[in-house]
């Protein structure tokens, strides 16, 4: 039960996170008309497909070697875990030998 | 390893002890229970405020602090410097994030009362590094100089005008005069890129002694069990597992950085009035939407003044909540665990209204 609220919190601090930082994002939808803003506003977005098509390209490598980089990780963990658990058997085993 | 690889290597050991840092790391224990995410924020931050150093750096390079030249050196980092604009916006997402993270570590200790003794000092710095984050949010807004960027420093400025005998006083130290001018744009780029930072990590340093000298907190909860709790290593263990939440940070910054550029608003004007539905960032809405909420007038005092006394008050009582809550397994630290929550939920609340409205 303890687990299932810690859980709860968890879930409820991470949406709350979320929404604090994608705010931004629900506030467009009361934005003045797109021509209105953009005479105020300097967007530095790709100025044409080419580019637009790089930044998606690039986005998805990033992923790609990030991903990469966790499932080395993730056996890298489990690697050192083993190692750990193995030295604390090892030294429950010898504490009861004595 | 390969013979002259490891005599490199013995010999980096030999004149920097770095072995015995290695080894102090790996003897290092972090507690294992269901708390153990929380343990991942703090290193969130300070990954977070890395990112911050290097883009920072690299904006500093063709920054100008000036009125002449600041709105339009920045639209030459975003238009002419070789991918500036996305140092810019990685730079303003980062930030966000950083901000982010901090609430979230503040709440988690609070909650979870890592506060508790021996820890008071370990908060004090914690709440130091709270104020001096926001700071920096606070005076790296201005520095594109954009009018809302000047309307929003005009009106958080004025804030402290309402401080009894000291106000008048802070606002002209912050504003370097009566008004903001140029003067001020030069006070907070010295603030965010020279005082802030030393500032900060003068306390981190301070913070970081402390967390090592009393390890990691473990919460009341799992401190009541009698069964043994399972500890794995610092090193390499739980920094592995860091390692995953740092790449993924850095995943989402740069993506949202790419996707959702930070834009520039029109160059400021001093002469000019100030804009409608001026707005601070994000992390200041609450306290913003609570300044709205207090009427003209209370009693004798000045509704601002009013409220301006009772957030300090306020803010008094969070920096000194270790002593304050001195039972934190009892009655009151329960009531003070509820009140947090009705704090947090107070936050989001407030921070949402102040957004939309």
């Amino acid at each position: 039960m303890g687990i299932f609220i810690v859980k709860y919190r968890i879930i409820i601090i991470i949406i709350a996170v979320l929404i604090l930082i994608l705010l931004p994002f629900f506030n467009s939808f009361s934005q003045p008309p797109q021509n209105e803003k953009e005479s105020k506003e300097i967007k530095p977005s790709p100025k044409n497909i080419r580019e637009k098509t790089a930044i998606f390209v690039y986005i998805l490598w990033i992923w790609l070697i990030i991903l990469i980089l966790i499932y080395i990780l993730i056996l890298k963990i489990k690697e050192a875990d083993r190692v750990y658990n193995m030295k604390f058997d090892t030294k429950v085993k010898n504490k009861n030998q004595v | 390893m390969d013979k002259s690889l490891k005599k490199i290597r013995d010999w980096f050991y030999d004149r920097t002890g770095f072995d015995e840092f290695l080894a102090f790391l790996k003897k290092k224990e972090v507690p294992c229970h269901s708390y153990t995410i929380w343990y991942y924020m703090g290193g969130a931050i300070l990954i977070l405020f890395l990112f911050q150093c290097i883009t920072g750096i690299m904006l500093l390079l063709y920054y100008k602090p000036t009125i002449e030249t600041a709105h339009k050196s920045v639209i030459g980092i975003m238009n002419d410097v070789p991918l500036g604009w996305i140092i810019r916006s990685f730079h303003r997402w980062s930030a966000y994030f950083m901000i982010a993270f901090v609430f979230i570590h503040l709440f988690s200790t609070l909650i979870l009362k890592a506060y508790r003794k021996p820890r008071e000092v370990t908060w004090i710095t914690g709440c130091l590094l709270f104020i001096t984050t926001l700071a920096f949010g606070f005076t790296g807004y201005l520095l594109p100089w954009d009018e809302l960027s000047l309307a929003a420093t005009k009106v958080g400025t004025d804030i402290p005008r309402s401080i009894p005998i000291v106000g008048e006083w802070i606002t002209k130290l912050l504003r370097g005069g009566d008004d903001v001018t140029g003067d001020t744009l030069t006070r907070f780029f010295a603030l965010h890129v020279c005082v802030l930072p030393l500032f900060i990590l003068a306390i981190l340093g301070i913070h970081f002694i402390l967390i090592q000298k009393h390890g990691m907190s473990i919460p009341i909860s799992i401190q009541r069990k009698k069964n043994s709790l399972r500890k794995i290593p610092f090193y390499p263990n739980f920094f592995y597992r860091e390692l995953i939440f740092w790449m993924l940070i850095f995943g989402i910054v740069i993506t949202l950085s790419l996707l959702f550029p930070a834009t520039l608003g029109k160059e400021a004007d001093l002469m000019a009035p100030t804009p409608k539905g001026v707005k601070p960032e994000w992390y200041f809405l609450f306290f913003f939407q609570t300044l709205k909420l207090f009427p003209s007038r209370i009693l004798f005092i000045p509704g601002d003044t009013f409220a301006i006394l009772l957030i300090l008050i306020f803010g008094i009582i969070f920096f000194l909540l270790p002593f304050i809550d001195r039972k934190p397994h009892g009655r009151s630290g329960k009531i003070i665990t509820y009140l947090t929550y009705v704090f947090l939920i107070y936050v989001i609340i407030m921070t949402i209204w102040g957004y939309l409205s």
